[in-house]
């Protein structure tokens, strides 16, 4: 008998453990996209009333992927940089981190974060007056005349900083290079010094002990870094209208005019749904490539 | 997404309003209608539908208690921004009436409230929380004509005679039956003449290719078109189709062409004070505000510039209508409105308050004869209210400028 209720209890157990998790995600996940999935096929009569009608309406998806192809690709495309960009100053430093830093490790990571105290669009606003045509950065490249060269390659357009979708990619990857580090430095901080001992012993490179032993083992890390980055600057708008130009809107900034300027709901929450769709084929695909039995480690 | 950012946006968005309303004017030189609203909203009423009923269908009488929605910085208070302080005008206001008042300056934006508040909840037939909101004429034309407000109480409003004249006349509610306006302001040009190397005098000046790039436009459809409209020779205020379409195929080309840099809100202070534009569609009293030693200008264009007002509604059902009337009358009073307009320094709606600002004396009477408070009748002629738009029409157009405005 007290076998019996033992196992039983431990068939339950696992059922008990995922209960929180999953009453989490049927409250604040399912239940809304389900919502957000009748307001997608539905039509609104009239936009000013809140009623909805469900006419099983796929224009909606049609109609949004045709309006707003141009944003949908620049969301995507200014993200993948910021993304690139992203592992390109972070991979690095969080290299230096975890294994140059010695006991000033914590005291680095603390300096990283600070900034993040810092409201999001305070630091934005900030790199208005940094990037400015009066402003230091632009200031340095003219005394020194570098202007036109950096508008031949692409750091400038015209000489300017602001307002261009170089701005716009550089305020992603600053906004968002934090969420790379850190997860690059917790994979890196694991790895067991006595491995690239090991390597040396075996006559290998530096550098093929890094590309052979440290890359693989960071690889989750990065993989974490890039969903953390690359979703929410794919959905982030206040970059691109703060720093960027008339031509330089994402796909955040038209779901909510959809939503708030011109009344059309449906239309709104059919471009959340294909934007969303997209980012989940795209990990899916990223986490096939990546190889996910390195990620489950 | 946009539900993480969303809060520090309309945080921004309240900073940013707050910062608009604090700057305007004080010096300044230029006009805009405060007694003479604009002809534009004198325009065609023509409709003779009045409703005189409305106030006995469903709501409360009550007058003990009064909440109002209000956008910031948009009444007197203190300086730690104490609404109720001794001697502010909801203070006063309680203490004469006994009505304990709820301020609230939670009105970011027309559109916002529109789809965030009032479609939800009076949409459903549902009673808002606030007795009094305050959205600008186009949006309460338009929560009018969904017969989503009350009648106001005009027994409890004998001041309402001190409106001024040309509010009586809005197509949308001849009489003002249903709507108080609570201030005013004029949409015109701005420039950095270092960055210009002169006057601006044309809204087509923000069209020149000499300042390719260097010009921002307002995201508010009616400012950025109307102002447009004035260039091309067509009447903002007749709301005509075909016009509005020829100015918004302007203001497309020249968004390819890459002379118009962006579309903004208020940010475009920040712009204009960093000199990262040379010329752009501003708001009046916000120049006015601006550090003098930039040398920031502005001006109504030559064809014209756009008035607007924001105005006192009642929502239906509002269960504290005769404490709303009763607030009502009491800024209605030339002195209260003063007292208001000394703080806001907008163009009020109610008559005698240059008046009562002149008897004031010292700072008071300078703002009396402010051009940009009191302008003069030449200014006042330029002026224009956007038209009134069909439903379809508005989100057809609101639709098209969004596409341009990117």
């Amino acid at each position: 008998m007290a076998g019996e209720s033992s196992l039983r209890k431990g068939r339950k157990a696992p059922y008990a453990l995922i209960g929180p998790g999953m009453l989490w995600l049927i409250l604040f996940f399912l239940v809304p996209m389900w919502t957000l999935l009748r307001i997608a096929l539905s039509e609104k009569p009239n936009a000013f009333l809140p009623d909805y009608e469900l006419t099983w309406r796929w224009a909606n998806f049609s109609d949004a992927i045709s309006r707003f192809q141009p944003e949908l690709i620049r969301s995507f495309t200014y993200a993948g940089v910021a993304t690139i960009l992203c592992i390109l100053i972070g991979y690095p430093l969080a290299y230096f981190v975890a294994f140059k830093a010695g006991r000033f490790r914590a005291l680095l990571l603390g300096l990283i974060m600070v900034p993040f105290f810092t409201s999001f669009l305070i630091r934005t606003i900030a790199w208005q007056t940094i990037l400015g045509q009066d402003g230091p950065a632009l200031g340095v490249l003219k005394a020194l005349s570098l202007v036109s060269v950096t508008d031949a390659i692409g750091l400038t357009s015209n000489g300017a900083f602001l307002n261009t979708p170089q701005a716009v990619i550089g305020g992603l990857t600053y906004n968002f290079v934090a969420f790379m580090i850190l997860p690059i430095y917790v994979s890196l901080e694991k790895i067991d010094p006595r491995l690239m001992e090991a390597a040396r012993d075996l006559y290998s490179t530096p550098a093929a002990a890094f590309r052979k032993v440290v890359l693989p083992l960071s690889l989750p890390g990065v993989f974490a870094g890039t969903l953390l980055t690359f979703i929410p600057a794919a959905g982030d708008y206040i970059n691109a209208e703060l720093l960027g130009n008339v031509k330089t809107g994402m796909i955040g900034s038209q779901i909510s005019k959809l939503f708030l300027k011109e009344s059309n709901y449906p239309e709104a929450a059919a471009l959340s749904f294909i934007f969303m769709a997209i980012i989940t084929v795209g990990v899916l695909v990223y986490a096939k490539i990546l190889g996910t039995e390195e990620l489950s480690a | 997404m946009t539900e993480r950012i969303d809060p520090e946006l309309a945080a921004a968005i309240e900073m940013a309003r707050r910062l608009s309303r604090r700057r305007f004017l004080t010096r300044a030189g230029l006009g805009a209608g405060a007694l003479a609203m604009a002809p534009g909203l004198l325009t065609a009423c023509g409709s003779d539908d009045k409703q005189p009923s409305g106030s006995d269908s469903s709501g409360g009488k009550g007058d003990k208690k009064l909440s109002i929605s209000n956008w910031t910085a948009y009444i007197d208070q203190d300086d730690n921004g104490n609404f109720n302080a001794a001697g502010t005008t909801i203070a006063d206001f309680q203490e004469q009436t006994g009505i304990a008042v709820t301020y609230k300056e939670d009105f970011n934006d027309n559109d916002e409230y529109f789809n965030k508040t009032l479609s939800p909840i009076l949409g459903k037939g549902k009673t808002l929380a606030a007795d009094i909101f305050i959205p600008t004429y186009w949006m309460a034309a338009r929560v009018v004509g969904l017969d989503w407000v009350e009648e106001l109480l005009l027994d409890e409003i004998p001041n309402h005679k001190n409106l001024e004249d040309n509010y009586l006349d809005l197509a949308w509610n001849p009489g003002a039956t249903k709507h108080m306006p609570w201030q005013g302001g004029a949409t015109g040009i701005a420039w950095n003449p270092k960055k210009t190397g002169g006057d601006l005098k044309s809204i087509n000046d923000l069209y020149d290719p000499k300042y390719k790039g260097q010009v921002t436009f307002l995201t508010e459809l009616r400012d950025t078109v109307g102002l447009t409209m004035f260039g091309e020779g067509t009447d903002p205020s007749s709301a005509n189709l075909d016009d509005i379409n020829a100015a918004a195929d302007k203001i497309e080309k020249a968004t390819k062409d890459g002379q118009i840099l962006k579309f903004t809100g208020n940010e475009y202070l920040r712009s204009l004070e960093n000199g990262d534009i040379a010329a752009c569609i501003a708001w009046s009293g916000d120049i006015a505000q601006l550090n003098p030693e930039l040398g920031i200008k502005f001006a109504i264009p030559e064809e014209g510039g756009m008035q607007w007002f924001d105005t006192m509604l009642v929502p239906k059902g509002a269960a504290n209508q005769v404490a709303a009337a009763r607030w009502m009358n009491f800024v209605y009073d030339p002195e209260n409105a003063a007292r208001i307009s000394e703080y806001v320094q907008f163009m009020s709606p109610v008559k005698g308050v240059k008046e009562a600002l002149l008897a004031k004396g010292g700072d008071a009477a300078a703002l009396a004869e402010n051009p940009l408070i009191f302008p003069d009748e030449q200014t006042t002629a330029r002026l224009k209210v956007f038209g009134e738009l069909s439903q379809d029409d508005e989100i057809a157009v609101q639709s098209r400028f969004n596409d341009i405005t990117g």
